[in-house]
């Protein structure tokens, strides 16, 4: 698993590739919380991932729910098919805030947040 | 830093750092730095903790635990630094060997948890296992913490329940269900606005405790092939979902998939009910394999006889000691956590008589499980629904120890509704009596209609369509000479046996499906309809198909094509019963109480209103129900006609502004066979009605507005 983190105006984008599973999920949230501090959006680039496990789900949905606490906001984009069917069927994916792309998710960032 | 002391290891124990665990709860539970083990035995001498690597399937640990690390009999052990993804497990337990007093230990096998919470080895259905596994079935932990999002169970009323039998697989294993994915959980989610549009308010899932279909993997001389375990009724844990009917399986992730699955349920108005196996363990008799509770504490969970063998009141090898604290408390346990843990409305308890035997086999006064279970607060508002009989000869229908909880699947409904649909004599006055909620089962006891689950067919048995198109089961195809399966079937092929292109024989067929799901949706208590009843699913006269996983047990879809009257039928009945709360009372109607426009609760009719006709060669029934509730009047008459001619029916008068309104007619062809509450054709005051051979009609009491 590899994780490289760009900076796009006042979003954070990190780009995962490779298997998260438990073993590197704890690796994995360390790095992104690191990320989650300086900025007040991440928008995860999820493409290069190739298994995602129960605990990989579990660690992403810890940090979204921790940003949500600090008023930051992640946003998952691009996701495989294949990852987006577990998260579906398992009643993940509905629980996160998805675009399909960087770009798309950039845009809504533009946009004035409606509460 | 920790902040408490017992989060650091006391002990190593070949080369994993450990220290004594809690000893409640059972099973594994995660704790902060590892993982909690606790596993009970009386008999054990010793207990050794058998760790897996998930990946090469490969021993990669085994930790005989110390008399340190056990408090009464329960061993228990917290070891750290244990990813839970990548490990299984089970236990060795060692101890007498001697079957005559019951003692079955086997320290060369690794045993299940019975509490386990997750089970590999099964993880995607029909995948033929490596029959050279020595252990097979291996738990997981996994971890419990589902998002609920404020879901929680309905509690609908039992009244207005309307019950919908069903396999998982099943349901949508057919190509023609055209899902993403078929046979799975969550292809049931992906069917439930089918479920909405057919009105069906309660599914109830044949098992899903983890079972082994290869277990019955034996040749089979018909086809050629080999034998399933498709239904299930042979658990392997009890706490842990069927893998193989998760599209996550292979991922180990089957429970979430189950609660999403049960979270739409909810969200789609629909409860879930579980037909639960405690009756026995799919460890069969003393010739089958040590999996779990055999190589555990054998003399605690079994009931053996005098000589150490197994009592076989399931008709499946053995019989568990439902009545034993110990697998008291198991059972009970499992209950509160499929309630809690999985958000289940409520149990059908499979051949449920055993649950009142105690170690011996004798049936008990006050049996402690059905108390526990029937009183436990955590289970107070679930539906408990007893199959009160079992494979031993123990038929306690109207009398289940119930506390006022349990309700039956009424057997007696099935076979006098079948009786008097085939035009059986002497069966006028016993379908009134089933009608009325089988007041002559549940009234001496207090229970009222609700204890009564009505049913007219369900998994064991024919299909509603194969009831009227066989008059003998056709089992050829289970390989067994046609001798499985029952014989009591009461089912008319209405002329030809089987499948026939006779215009007149598939009118009457279709006609005699009408009538029976009409009784079942006007019948007080709660009904349930069997999965592809409404749109004439075929068994092709096969009245025991336990082992096929194959189309006759997948739903064919395109019968919602073919079979569109049925359907349309079924679904309007349905909403008609939903419609009208004089069908849907908690109480046995009573023919000396009021209930609307002059009509008593129940009163019965005939050809001449009020003069029924209970004789022997009647086969006329006509009853109108009749109640006031807040939103008003509500009268219905209801007649059923199973004689090969027709019969003119005098209707009881309504009082001014009412007049019948013809809500169905199953002597009609459709549209007409049903309709609408609002829709179907007024009748004149002193109106007379034609009830066609084998038909039934049903009116309402309709305000005519001034």
């Amino acid at each position: 698993m590899q994780i490289t983190v760009s900076q796009h105006h006042s979003a954070a984008i990190a780009v995962i590739t490779g298997d998260i599973t438990h073993s590197a999920a704890g690796d994995l949230q360390e790095k992104l919380m690191a990320v989650l501090c300086s900025t007040d959006m991440l928008v995860l680039d999820c493409s290069g991932i190739g298994i995602l496990t129960s605990a990989g789900l579990r660690m992403l949905l810890i940090l979204y729910r921790e940003a949500k606490v600090n008023g930051k906001k992640i946003v998952l984009v691009a996701i495989p098919e294949s990852v987006k069917d577990v998260m579906s069927v398992t009643g993940f994916l509905e629980q996160f805030a998805i675009h399909n792309s960087v770009d798309d998710a950039l845009a809504q960032v533009s946009k004035p947040i409606l509460l | 830093m920790s902040t408490r002391i017992d989060l650091y290891p006391t002990a190593e124990i070949s080369g994993w750092k450990v220290r004594p665990g809690r000893v409640r709860p059972y099973g594994t539970s995660l704790v902060p730095g590892g993982v909690n083990f606790s596993i009970y035995s009386s008999a054990a001498t010793s207990c050794t903790l058998v760790l897996f690597d998930r990946q090469s399937r490969k021993i990669i640990a085994e930790l005989l635990l110390p008399d340190s690390f056990r408090i009464g009999d329960v061993w228990s052990v917290v070891i750290f630094d244990l990813d839970p993804e990548s490990f299984e497990y089970g236990y060795r337990m060692d101890g007498p060997w001697d079957p005559a007093i019951g003692h079955r230990f086997d320290a060369s096998k690794v045993l299940l948890d019975p509490y386990v919470r997750s089970i590999s080895g099964r993880d995607v259905w029909g995948i033929p296992p490596d029959w050279d596994d020595e252990f097979p079935y291996r738990g997981f932990v996994i971890p419990e913490d589902f998002d609920w999002r404020g879901d929680s169970s309905l509690e609908i009323p039992s009244e207005d329940l309307i019950v919908y039998e069903m396999h998982v697989r099943g349901f949508t294993r057919h190509q023609t269900s055209a899902i993403a994915h078929p046979g799975t959980y969550a292809g049931v989610v992906e069917k439930i606005p089918y479920l909405i549009g057919l009105g069906v308010n309660c599914v109830e899932l044949l098992p899903v405790f983890e079972f082994d279909e290869f277990e019955l993997s034996v040749p089979n001389s018909y086809t050629g092939g080999t034998n399933m375990n498709y239904w299930g009724y042979s658990t392997v844990g009890f706490f842990a979902p069927k893998a193989g009917f998760a599209a996550t399986g292979s991922l180990g992730m089957q429970a979430d998939e189950f609660k999403s699955m049960v979270r739409a349920l909810h969200q789609a108005g629909i409860e879930v009910i579980l037909d639960v196996v405690f009756n026995h363990t799919c460890e069969g008799d003393h010739r089958g394999p040590t999996i779990s509770f055999r190589g555990l504490d054998n003399q605690i969970y079994y009931l053996l006889t005098p000589e150490g063998y197994y009592h076989n009141f399931s008709g499946c090898g053995n019989s568990l000691n439902c009545n034993n604290p110990v697998v008291r408390d198991m059972v009970l346990e499992c209950l509160r956590f499929w309630v809690s843990e999985y958000h289940i409305d409520g149990f059908r308890f499979d051949a449920a008589a055993i649950l009142g035997r105690d170690p011996s086999g004798m049936i008990m006064n006050n049996p402690p499980l059905l108390e526990s279970v029937a009183l436990d607060p955590i289970l107070k508002k679930c539906k408990l629904i007893a199959e009160a009989w079992d494979a031993g000869g123990l038929y306690l229908l109207g009398k289940f120890p119930n506390y006022g909880r349990f309700s039956e699947w009424n057997g007696k409904f099935r076979d006098d509704t079948r009786d008097f649909l085939r035009g059986m004599p002497d069966h006028a006055s016993l379908l009134a009596t089933r009608i009325a909620g089988s007041p002559d089962l549940y009234e001496a006891g207090g229970r009222g209609p609700l204890a009564s689950i009505n049913f007219i067919t369900c998994h064991d048995g024919f299909t509603l369509r194969d009831l009227v198109s066989y008059n003998h089961k056709h089992n050829d195809t289970n390989g067994e000479d046609n001798r499985d399966g029952s014989d009591d079937n009461r089912s008319w092929n209405c002329g030809i046996e089987g499948e026939t292109t006779d215009k007149e024989i598939c009118s009457l067929r279709l006609r005699q499906i009408k009538n029976a799901l009409l009784m079942l949706m006007v019948a007080r208590g709660t009904p349930m309809l069997l999965m592809g009843d409404e749109m004439g699913r075929t068994q092709w006269g096969n009245n025991n198909v336990y082992c096929h996983d194959n189309h006759l047990n997948w739903l064919d879809w395109s019968l919602l094509e073919s079979e569109s009257e049925l359907f349309r039928f079924t679904r309007l009945a349905i909403s008609l019963r939903l419609r009208h709360p004089a069908l849907r009372s908690s109480r046995h109607p009573r023919s000396d109480r009021a209930g609307a426009l002059g009509f008593p609760e129940i009163s019965w009719h005939g050809s001449q209103p009020w003069s029924p006709d209970w004789s022997a060669e009647s086969r006329l029934v006509a009853v109108v129900l009749a109640s006031t509730t807040s939103s008003g009047e509500d009268v219905i008459y209801y007649a059923w006609n199973s004689s090969s001619t027709a019969n003119i029916l005098q209707l009881p008068s309504l009082p001014e502004p009412f007049y019948w309104r013809v809500a169905v007619n199953t002597g009609c062809d459709a549209p007409s066979d049903i309709n609408n509450d609002d829709e179907g054709p007024l009748l004149e005051p002193t109106h007379s009605f034609l009830i066609g051979p084998y038909s039934s009609i049903a009116l309402i009491a309709y305000r005519q507005k001034s």
